[in-house]
């Protein structure tokens, strides 16, 4: 495991409780889209994990969700204040070989397939985007997925913006739907299971979130449980899992 | 100026141990285990278990909580598929989780005659599973016949790892060193239970877990004075230790080794610092070993 101390450069609200930091490291390595670096912040006793959402040489973006004190710590985090970071960790996807490939976004699930995004446009392989959340307020990065993909399609719950419905009930009607070769998915648990549900017939790549103890493979307190019957790592077998692969 | 610790036949060349559960089956990150006094494994049962739903894991700033519930490969595939993987230059304990008596029989006799294993430590106190663990730590008469048992069927290195959760672990302590235990190791985490308010139920999926880290300290600290100067065999603390004075609160309180848990969870080399932090105290102080300060905290 690399440890960093990385600089925050731009600590900025994206909507409603979303934040994205921009942080400067001074030594990065390749970085796969899907992994993940583990903060150390000041409110809370273990690093918490974020995946990396883009990259600019040595710069990388992450978005963050408050949902409790650490990432409240770090959303208040004044800007040029040094990080201690961990990372990169997990395993990230291979670039795939043939497109179109479909990125899912469920709510803040849209960080990581951002760099999914920019690794696709730079290898030449066509992405199309499937942006949804709740509200207008946590539709994130659409901008970003603009100029990275053929095609930028936003749908929210309530019909604030975009289309009206779930992910999982706009996506089959998709005409584009029958060309994809590869999806790639990242949201809430939720949308996973309808995801399997709808049963696309292609390959469909989770990117899971997990409320990690080590980030390391050492204490085994994330788990997703396989189709073997048995918990998997997300921290170090993960956090991108084959969606038939595992048990939802 | 020397770090080494001897207890009985067994020498540690340093006093820091890593503590069970919180440094995997000993595959990876072992240039830090190779610096370390010693190693114990993840708990092992016979039966392979896939342990407790998510989440299993909860902190606040100075604990950690868990709830993993020994999930582990059993022993069949931790004999066949782990220990021959493991290279490691430091000794290697496996820890036990046994449901009874015939459970630990198993076990000792299958690991026994395994040479990569220097000894054991009979977990005596896992609070995330219902049967053995615990059950079995908060009784003096289970904690001596269990470890009765152990000493009749291995000359091996014997620690004992207790609970203090709902029993007098003096008491249980007295009957694993009757019972020919070579040391205690004190203590495992402490019952816990997290509240989800909005869903009015626990946090975490196996319903509650084991408090651990630097919030617990003050209170091992304590155990680990009172039983060493109790018991006559070498106590080894476990409990919430992040840097070299920690050790040498616990080397003064009584300890003859410290173990690192939460901490490992934190930055897989923590061990390293910490082993640095303790040489440089060590020497700044003209301490020439651990023996000297081991049990050494004065009265007031």
């Amino acid at each position: 495991m690399k440890r960093h101390q990385a600089t925050l450069l731009e600590n900025r609200r994206l909507g409603l409780g979303l934040y994205s930091l921009q942080v400067e490291f001074e030594d990065l390595g390749d970085v796969e889209p899907g992994q993940f670096f583990e903060f150390l912040t000041g409110a809370r006793f273990l690093r918490r994990a974020f995946s990396v959402a883009d990259r600019d040489a040595m710069r990388l973006r992450f978005v963050l969700r408050v949902v409790g004190k650490g990432t409240a710590w770090l959303s208040q985090l004044a800007e040029g204040s040094k990080l201690n970071l961990a990372g990169p960790l997990g395993q990230g996807v291979a670039m795939p070989s043939l497109g179109p490939v479909m990125l899912l976004a469920g709510g803040i699930g849209a960080a990581p397939l951002l760099y999914l995004a920019r690794r696709l446009s730079e290898n030449g392989i066509q992405a199309y985007a499937l942006l949804a959340a709740e509200t207008k307020e946590e539709l994130i990065l659409t901008e970003e997925f603009g100029s990275l993909c053929r095609k930028v399609i936003l749908a929210t719950d309530d019909g604030s913006c975009g289309h009206k419905g779930l992910l999982t009930d706009i996506l089959p009607a998709l005409p584009v739907i029958n060309d994809i070769q590869i999806f790639y998915a990242c949201g809430p648990e939720p949308m996973f299971a309808a995801l399997k549900r709808l049963d696309l017939g292609k390959p469909l790549y989770a990117f899971l979130e997990s409320r990690m103890g080590c980030g390391t493979g050492l204490c085994m307190g994330c788990g997703v449980l396989g189709r073997d019957g048995r918990y998997h790592r997300v921290c170090t077998e993960g956090p991108v899992f084959n969606l038939e692969w595992i048990e939802l | 100026m020397s770090l080494e610790v001897s207890l009985g036949k067994s020498r540690f060349r340093n006093p820091l141990v890593l503590a069970s559960g919180t440094f995997g089956y000993g595959l990876t990150y072992t240039h830090v285990i190779d610096r370390m006094g010693a190693f114990v494994t993840k708990g092992i049962t016979v039966q392979e278990r896939i342990g407790n739903p998510p989440p299993r894991i909860w902190d606040s700033r100075e604990t950690v909580i868990n709830s993993v519930g020994l999930e582990n490969v059993g022993l069949k595939r931790f004999k066949e598929e782990t220990l021959p993987l493991m290279d490691i230059s430091t000794p290697l304990y496996v820890n036990l989780a046994g449901v009874d008596l015939d459970d630990f029989r198993v076990l000792i006799k299958s690991l026994r005659d395994e040479e990569r294993v220097a000894g054991f430590e009979l977990n005596l106190s896992c609070p995330n599973v219902k049967e053995g663990g615990a059950a079995l730590g908060q009784s003096a008469d289970r904690v001596g016949k269990v470890t009765s048992l152990a000493r009749s069927l291995t000359t091996k290195p014997l620690w004992v790892k207790l609970t203090s959760n709902f029993c007098d672990v003096r008491w249980t302590s007295k009957a694993a060193a009757d019972a020919g235990a070579d040391a205690l190791v004190l203590i495992n985490t402490l019952n816990a239970l997290v509240i989800d308010i909005k869903g009015r139920k626990p946090f975490l999926g196996a319903g509650s877990g084991g408090l651990s880290g630097p919030a617990i300290k003050p209170y091992v600290l304590y155990i680990v004075k009172e039983v060493s100067r109790q018991i006559n065999i070498p106590v080894i603390a476990s409990g919430g230790v992040t840097s070299g004075t920690d050790v040498v609160e616990y080397l003064l309180a009584g300890a003859s080794l410290v173990q690192l848990g939460s901490i490992n969870l934190v930055d897989p080399e923590a061990g390293l610092r910490i082993l640095e932090e303790l040489k440089r105290y060590f020497e700044q102080e003209g301490i020439s070993s651990p023996a000297g300060i081991i049990g050494q905290l004065e009265e007031r």
